[in-house]
């Protein structure tokens, strides 16, 4: 029984895990524009913050204690995760574009490359850290994912619609028209970097959490490549386009690794299930055939720039407007 | 204070005019070997409307970047409201009243109309990052106050029924208005604008004037412009500055501008009819 619930919740909590990292990436990519290679080191930092912390006091699994201390290490892998935020955002945010993408990125591979030598005691070196505590069986960790999603979306949201959300956003627009608009604009990137940073250190401290062992591997560049297809897929700078581009690409690797199996037992078709095999064996074509159809159809992502149900009403409404204020006359 | 023409202090309808709300002194700014602001004074009164003309490159804009902290001066003093500014990152210069708009439009192009107003409203915001995120009382009530103060600049301008639409998808005179609602939004009390006017029709270019002397009356701002459309110099400045290869050339009202023979030959061509 503990095995089938596994097979199903396995990967959802690792979809859900990404719907998190997705939208903490959101808030420094696409919501301020900053171009961030770094996010994966955020996420680990986050890990292994609060690995460490738990190895300290080891609980049994899913005692009071476990508990409390489940959720002490959350909130120091978020303030750890926020902390190195700061530190690589005040110097590094001050770069523009590529540079920044850089600078974030020599971060990451630093930080990876340090978790190999720098206190194998105490952060297992390059096989790895274990946890004291058994793993989180996933069907928790995924209600715990799910119920950290709805806290982290509604930030984002009741963010977005906020002095401090139309700042980020102004700040990509146009960042000199945000500082003549009287922004501090060096504060604000710091800012929406440190909180998307902890949020990335919250999701890891949820992945470590529901895993015997993490690794500087873990933690590579792939990892922020996979988010950041996730938010281009989703819409840079929506919240809703975060969570359906991360479920979208996260789901797509377990979907494919189950479909040769069960096609099979609908058809016998070769050449289909030849296709399917070479699918399952390479996920990755998914990824490219899905960011091809992408470029193709909606650059902008599947949301754009927009939440959920802004297609339903708002557009329709704003068409008219448009249509009036054609012959609007100022000053009348 | 040498360039306050007597003609225009005798003109003033009160004593508060003769009030040098923004006072610069001798600005130098230099891009490698180019000097292209080079000894730069002039001082606004209050609710005074000032003209700044000269041909292409004649360091008009580095002039509005110097005063609104965009671009360091290399020398020179900026004092506005008596507070000296000189050297002060730009939101602060403009938390201090002091706003502009861009010769090429810098509106936030992928966001509505009404929330490009809404972010003019970024430095009076006094709820923090916790209201907003719990959407606390006092959160509420600011916002429902920049929602209502933005529909009313957006009312003054013609613009309140786009306010749904993206900023980009405004007709190019459209957006030109949007950016200077957005400055005024700020509740600056000194307003620099470039070239306002520029890519404007003539009948579009006679509503800007409009607009301009009635936001001017209602907010009793200082106004300072850079426009190249002389008709809408000479009609609504009350007081013109010339400027040719980062020097000025000529202060005065209109008129006399009009008729300065290094103005002419500088700026308007040898053959201008006025």
């Amino acid at each position: 029984m503990h095995l089938d619930l596994d097979i199903v919740f396995s990967p959802l909590l690792t979809a859900g895990i990404f719907v998190i990292l997705a939208i903490s990436l959101n808030l420094i990519n696409g919501f301020t524009g900053m171009f961030s290679l770094g996010h994966a080191a955020f996420f680990g930092i986050g890990a292994y913050a609060a690995a460490v912390y738990m190895n300290l006091f080891s609980p049994p699994l899913y005692s009071a204690a476990y508990w409390g201390h489940f959720a002490a290490g959350t909130a120091l892998a978020a303030l750890a995760a926020g902390v190195f935020g700061f530190l690589v955002g005040v110097p590094c945010l001050r770069l523009a574009g590529d540079y920044l993408a850089i600078a974030t990125l020599a971060f990451a591979e630093i930080f990876k490359i340090l978790l190999d030598s720098f206190m194998p005691e105490v952060f297992g070196g390059p096989k790895g850290l274990r946890l004291n505590v058994d793993k989180m069986d996933s069907h928790w960790a995924f209600c715990i994912a799910v119920g950290m999603i709805l806290v982290v979306a509604l930030f984002a949201r009741n963010l977005k619609r906020s002095a401090a959300g139309r700042a980020f956003m102004a700040i990509r627009e146009n960042e000199i028209a945000a500082r003549v608009m009287g922004m501090n604009v060096a504060y604000l990137k710091v800012q929406a970097f440190v909180i998307g940073s902890s949020i990335a250190g919250m999701a890891g401290a949820l992945f470590a959490y529901s895993n015997y062992l993490i690794a500087p591997s873990n933690f590579d560049l792939m990892l922020t490549i996979m988010v950041l297809l996730m938010i281009v897929l989703g819409g840079l700078g929506s919240i809703t386009g975060s969570i359906v581009g991360a479920l979208v690409l996260a789901l797509v690797d377990p979907m494919v690794r189950y479909m040769p199996e069960l096609a099979g037992r609908i058809t016998a078709n070769e050449t289909l299930l030849r296709i399917l095999q070479a699918f399952k064996e390479n996920p990755e074509l998914i990824y490219a055939f899905l960011l091809v159809l992408l470029i193709r159809l909606r650059p902008q992502g599947i949301f754009g720039m927009h939440e959920w149900g802004y297609y339903l009403g708002t557009r329709r409404r704003s068409r008219e407007e448009a249509l009036a204020s054609g012959t609007a006359h100022p000053m009348e | 204070m040498e360039d306050i023409s007597p003609q225009t202090i005798k003109a003033s309808r009160g004593l508060e005019r003769d009030f040098a709300l923004l006072r610069a002194e001798n600005l130098v700014k230099s891009f490698g070997g180019l000097r292209a602001v080079d000894g730069f004074t002039l001082s606004v009164r209050s609710k005074e409307l000032v003209g700044l003309i000269g041909p292409n490159g004649a360091g008009k804009t580095t002039v509005f970047n110097l005063l609104t902290g965009l671009e360091s001066a290399d020398s020179g003093r900026i004092l506005f409201n008596n507070y000296e500014i000189t050297g002060l990152p730009a939101h602060v210069i403009s938390h201090r009243g002091l706003s502009r708009t861009f010769q090429n439009i810098r509106l936030l192009k992928n966001l509505s109309v009404l929330e490009n107003i809404k972010i003019a409203y970024h430095q009076h915001v006094r709820y923090n990052l916790l209201d907003a995120v719990v959407r606390s009382r006092r959160f509420r009530r600011e916002e429902r106050e920049i929602e209502i103060k933005s529909l009313e600049f957006l009312e003054i301008f013609g613009l309140r029924r786009a306010r749904h639409q993206l900023a980009s998808s405004l007709p190019y005179g459209l957006q030109r208005k949007l950016e200077i609602a957005r400055a005024l939004a700020t509740e600056s009390r000194l307003l620099l604008l470039d070239e306002p006017a520029a890519g404007m029709n003539p009948r579009e270019t006679s509503e800007l004037m409009d607009l301009i002397r009635g936001i001017q009356d209602r907010f009793d701002l200082s106004i300072l412009l850079i426009e190249h459309d002389m008709k809408l110099v000479m009609n609504i400045c009350e007081r013109v500055v010339v400027m040719d290869a980062g020097k000025i050339i000529a202060k005065g009202r209109p008129e006399e501008i009009r008729g300065d023979p290094a103005v002419i030959e500088a700026y308007l061509g040898s053959d201008f009819k006025g």
